[in-house]
């Protein structure tokens, strides 16, 4: 019985309901996860990585998917065949797992502690103490803090991160023999991944656990996986040992893709000279406090500062990257400068003229020269809006002829690489990649000085994602653009920024050409962040002071 | 042709509610041609039973023809249902917008506001406005008007709330379109499915609460309605069921039409928007 | 002790909401065409001037608007909503003795809507699609478009006319003389159809609120994560699905607390209920303005203390409160 591998997917395909956009969500899968063993399945979006794992734990959406074929092997039973009360009593037992978001995953209105013990009654823990101090063992070894209160507290009192840890804590309660993991941590911080993917695998080594892993991202796969399994529109492409498959991948998909990745980090080409370049924006201790007042009548005032003290000049012709965490006030910042949001104080300067007081025809003057870029394609175009009234609507505004705005509007769409017929279709007819060629043309229209771009290729597939930032590496140059480019993502920032400012909470903690921030990060929290991309030491990233923990890290 | 059965299968409710309002429209446009005389003037013998000497639905203790009561109060019945949610939904919408829109302070004051018209029992500040101001059609619409805007204030300051933080909104901002522009040519047409679903529902309701005044003798008395002719028949009730059963069932017959109208096009206005907004 | 500040506040709103009717009650009556005091007089006033003279001086309507704001609402503070002219007693009184009986008929149909609404609603979600969803639904939907006096005129016609069954107007039989146990059985006896009737549009209502919030709930993540941990499904039905879903039934019942008490007049007419709708309708008949006023502000009032119990209930329920407060 331990020869073999503890779980066998074999021939397996997942029907999609009639009129999708294909008949198998799945097809033809096989692929076995051996004992104790970390299997990453690969894939970006519709590739059917998740209807798999789902299907493993017997969760489909009722009537909508189906298994139409193949078997699933566990311990001699078959899965698919398995009448539901036997499932159950396998779920959370023996097979257990976790989901990608954690905001949504814990039922609001239970504690903690309900919803940990609710594993083990069902599984015939009868005894209340007895959960209760399980519970608490439990908690505590997700490294989270004070357990006890821990266990009465309500799901929105707690951190994405530990909301995550309380997920896995429910999924290891009974020590099962299989964990699936889908997504675990793309919706978390890049640092709070790092604890969580190093959560995984600690508690994957010392229990013994096999691990079925369902990630879009080469990164962590490269930090947590024995083996990679490859998926492309519901079929495996490729499987192997990670190090095979990362390093020499056969699938032209597979090198595709990770050919994708390791363009992101292949670094900005070197930092043209802009010191002697004349200074467009000038930010000087710029601030921005949220207040939001809460309790008896709103008498219990809250503030947060989004933007502190914040000084940052951006160049004719230079891409800076503003990189930080969720609510570091990234996207505040960006706002501000766009006139978005108005700043509390400070100093906010395009070629010397203030934006936070412009008015009238001076703010109209300053909004043709300041464009922005937002971060999902699918909700920065306005969908009852043909392409062509998106892109010549703010050019007729800022007075240019109807008819020049139309000529314009098609070379913008030459220019970001869309067909010129698309001028008469609307958004929804596009995918996530040409909406945001899309989104990029409309910001061009009327000729602007400086663009900023929030997060404008997050919400892309990996090679979509490399081709977006192509674009925009290519109209910088050609159109000699600034930038002020926002993201979470340094691998993302290394690509196209001349200088990377780090911001945390509200204030910018360095900033330094790219190479500066990748060879020598002068900041705790810089290395930090370096420290969490994941895949780093498969990338080759930095040579940053290294980091204690990175053995546990890395394979 | 088998796709337009298919469709009109997942989409009965919006078929039978239009047929079924289209029925009841043409009787009334028909109603001056079919029964050309004053519907409360004395046309044959009194309590005449359904059906009897060719009075299709009877007539009354004082000879009036129940049929001809039933057509001509349809037109009243649905004038006033429309004219009133026409009216209610411009106010709620306009609220709604401003205080969606404008967020902050504004949006504080409105949504006070309309709390406070919402608490209130509605029927009771009905009944109260239309006796007040003496009952007429104008007194009738601007109660039911009154009493039922703060449900669209609060549906379009969602939607307004919701829409003004999308990126598109802001894409509108940052290319230096003036506010008004913005709320009526970016952010209202991606609100008006919500309100044009509410808006048919809201007639269904503005015409139960007409005939509920009626009933209780708060109606026009110029015009015939189908709520005063359940009130009139209803001493009768023992000798003639039919005087209050039959412009019950009209009233039935007109609230469910714009109920399932109203439910139909939720159903096919709503996923046509899921997938422009996600495809 | 979060708690209980929500409630603090919830009660200050109370208050400030009840100051605002007291103060829409005080332009309504100037609202109306003519003299207020023909107005708060009713038809009395037209055919004594002297009582007239006395209305006016009564209310100091010969004084500047904002003091006679200042005179209503000090009045009103101590329950004084003035006589009714028709009745000759203080409308307050007249109020008193009806609300009991209104309140009787607004429970008991609260009560049964819920309890029908809340029970349909989880059976046609869990049965949607099937053939029990769609009965449940379409009943949902008849009930809905029926004018509320007209069922019950057609279920007096019914079980009263027709069948004998049950009786059909008044609160107890005129002259039986019962008493104790017999006598509630005789009120309950009267009670059923009016709050059947009464209940029957909630019903309709709290079906079609129910059904969507438990199929909106069955379909969140939190759901499938009971599922994946092996829970079994009644518990994750009663836990996880159920625990949630009633939050927007809470909100929405509060929500109805003013329309209930409205569908109460109309009820009350069509049954010769002995409450305070028969009264407004009584007024009504009588331009008894005054009166009319009253009863409005007295019935917000208890709309609002319902309002102020779902509340309570809500924040019991929902730990988040304190996070919206």
């Amino acid at each position: 019985m331990s020869a073999g591998p503890l779980l066998n997917i074999e021939d397996l395909s997942v029907a999609l309901p009639e009129g999708a956009d294909r008949r198998f969500a799945v097809q033809g899968v096989s692929l076995p996860l051996g004992r104790r063993e970390v299997l990453c399945v690969v894939g970006e979006s519709g590739s059917g990585k998740s209807v798999l794992a789902n299907t493993v734990m017997g969760l489909l959406p009722a009537p909508a998917l189906r298994v139409a074929g193949g078997r699933i092997m566990f311990d001699g039973q078959e899965l698919t065949r398995l009448p539901e009360e036997s499932y159950r009593e396998l779920r959370g037992r023996r097979i257990s797992m976790i989901f990608q978001e954690p905001m949504t995953a814990l039922n609001p209105v239970l504690t903690i502690g309900e919803q940990i013990e609710e594993v083990l009654a069902a599984h015939g823990m009868a005894d209340r103490r007895t959960r209760r101090e399980r519970a608490l063992e439990l908690l505590a070894a997700m490294h989270l803090p004070d357990p006890p209160s821990l266990l009465g507290a309500y799901p929105f009192r707690l951190s994405g991160g530990q909301r995550q840890r309380v997920m896995i804590a429910a999924a290891l309660a009974l020590e099962p023999e299989i964990l699936i993991a889908d997504e675990p941590t793309t919706a978390l911080d890049v640092t709070t991944q790092k604890q969580i993917l190093r959560l995984i695998r600690e508690i994957q080594e010392r229990r013994r656990l096999s691990v079925l892993f369902i990630t879009h991202d080469f990164g962590v796969v490269a930090d947590i996986a024995d083996k990679v399994a490859v998926m492309q529109h519901g079929s495996l492409v490729e499987y192997g040992v990670a190090a095979k498959v990362l390093d020499a991948p056969e699938h032209p998909y597979t090198q595709r893709l990770i050919a994708a990745v390791r363009r992101l980090e292949d670094g900005a080409e070197d930092a043209r000279p802009v010191a002697a370049a004349e200074p467009l924006l000038e930010i000087k201790g710029l601030r921005k406090t949220y207040r939001s007042a809460s309790g008896f009548f709103g008498l219990r005032k809250r503030e947060v500062r989004a933007v502190d003290d914040v000084t940052l000049t951006i160049h004719q012709g230079e891409t800076v990257g503003l990189v930080g965490e969720s609510g570091s006030g990234k996207t505040t910042l960006g706002q501000l400068v766009v006139r978005l949001l108005p700043a509390d104080g400070g100093e906010l300067a395009f070629r010397g003229q203030e934006i936070r007081t412009a008015r009238g025809a001076r703010l109209l003057g300053l909004r043709k020269s300041i464009q922005m870029v937002f971060q999902d394609p699918f909700a920065s175009l306005n969908p009852r809006h043909r392409v062509g009234r998106i892109l010549t609507e703010t050019p007729i505004r800022h007075g240019v002829t109807p008819a020049q705005a139309a000529t314009r509007a098609r070379e913008l769409l030459h220019l970001v690489g869309l067909d010129v017929g698309a001028y008469d279709r609307f958004p929804h007819e596009f995918s996530g990649g040409q909406r945001q060629r899309i989104a990029i043309a409309r910001a061009l229209a009327l000729d602007p000085e400086l663009v900023v771009a929030d997060e404008p290729v997050s919400a892309l597939d990996v090679s979509v994602q490399a081709q977006v930032l192509e674009l925009l590496a290519d109209l910088r140059r050609r159109l000699n653009l600034s930038m002020l480019f926002i993201t979470h993502d340094l691998r993302v920032a290394s690509r196209i920024c001349d200088r990377i400012a780090v911001m945390r909470g509200g204030v910018i903690v360095e900033i330094g050409s790219t190479r500066q921030i990748f060879g020598d990060p002068q900041h705790e929290y810089t290395r930090g962040l370096l420290d969490s991309i994941p895949g780093r030491s498969w990338l080759g990233i930095g040579g940053g002071a290294p980091v204690a923990d990175r053995a546990t890290m890395t394979l | 042709m088998k796709d337009l059965l298919a469709w009109s299968r997942h989409h009965w409710a919006l078929l039978l509610g239009g047929g079924m309002l289209a029925v009841l429209a043409a009787l009334t446009l028909a109603a001056p041609a079919l029964y050309p005389e004053d519907p409360l003037s004395m046309v044959g013998p009194p309590d005449v039973r359904p059906f009897d000497e060719g009075f299709l639905f009877g007539t009354d203790s004082l000879g009036r023809d129940v049929a001809a009561g039933i057509l001509h109060g349809a037109r009243t019945s649905l004038l006033l249902g429309l004219v009133s949610t026409a009216c209610s939904v411009l106010l709620g919408t306009g609220v709604g917008a401003v205080a969606g829109y404008f967020a902050g302070r504004v949006d504080d004051v409105l949504m006070r506001l309309t709390e406070f018209f919402q608490t209130i029992p509605s029927f009771m500040l009905a009944l109260v406005l239309v006796a007040v101001l003496s009952p007429s059609i104008w007194t009738i619409v601007l109660a039911i008007a009154v009493v039922s805007w703060p449900p669209v204030a609060r549906l379009v300051r969602a939607e307004f709330l919701s829409l003004r933080s999308r990126d598109f909104v802001k894409a509108a901002v940052v290319g230096g379109h003036p506010t008004h522009v913005i709320i009526l040519r970016h952010i209202l047409p991606n609100a008006l499915t919500p309100i044009i679903v509410t808006g048919s529902l809201m007639v269904a309701s503005a015409i139960l609460l007409e005939s509920a005044l009626s009933f209780l003798g708060l109606g026009d008395r110029n015009n015939i309605t189908w709520g005063f002719m359940i009130g009139a028949g209803r001493s009768m009730i023992r000798q003639a069921w039919w005087l209050s059963a039959i412009p019950g069932l009209a009233i039935f017959y007109t609230v469910l039409a714009l109920n399932l109208l109203g439910q139909g096009l939720a159903d096919l206005l709503n996923p046509l928007l899921a997938r422009t907004r996600r495809a | 002790m979060r708690q209980l500040e929500f409630v603090v506040a919830r009660l200050l709103k109370v208050v400030l909401v009840m100051f605002g009717i007291v103060v829409l009650n005080f332009f309504l009556v100037r609202l109306a065409p003519g003299d207020p005091a023909t107005v708060l007089a009713g038809e009395a006033g037209a055919v004594d001037p002297q009582f007239m003279s006395e209305v006016r001086a009564r209310y100091g309507l010969d004084r500047p608007i904002h003091e006679q704001l200042a005179i209503y609402v000090r009045r009103v503070a101590t329950l004084d909503f003035g006589e009714s002219y028709r009745i000759q007693r203080p409308a307050m009184d007249l109020i008193a003795e009806r609300l009991p009986a209104t309140l009787l008929l607004s429970l008991s149909a609260f009560v049964f809507a819920m309890a029908a609404g809340v029970a349909l609603g989880v059976l046609a979600a869990r049965r949607v699609g099937r053939w029990q969803d769609m009965a449940i639904s379409v009943t949902a939907l008849v009930f809905f478009a029926m004018p509320l006096f007209w069922v019950g005129l057609m279920a007096i016609l019914l079980f009263s006319v027709q069948l004998g069954w049950l009786p059909a107007y008044g609160l107890e039989t005129v002259g039986g003389g019962f008493s104790g146990l017999r006598r509630a059985f005789d009120i309950a006896a009267h009670l059923v159809l009016p709050a059947t009737t009464l209940g029957l549009f909630y019903v309709a209502i709290y079906v079609r609120m129910t059904r969507a919030s438990v199929l909106e709930v069955s379909r969140l993540d939190f759901v499938r994560t009971a599922r994946a941990k092996g829970i079994r499904e009644p518990r994750i039905w009663r836990r996880h699905i159920l625990k949630n879903a009633l939050l927007p039934v809470i909100t929405l019942a509060s929500l109805q607390a003013g329309s209930l008490v409205g569908g109460a007049v109309v009820t009350e007419t069509v049954f010769a209920w002995p409450g305070v709708g028969r009264l407004a309708f009584e007024a009504l008949g009588q331009r008894d303005y005054n009166l009319l006023l009253a009863i409005f502000a007295v019935t917000s009032a208890v709309v609002l203390l319902f309002n102020l119990v779902a509340d309570i209930v809500y924040s019991l329920v929902d730990p988040r409160i304190e996070a919206r407060a």
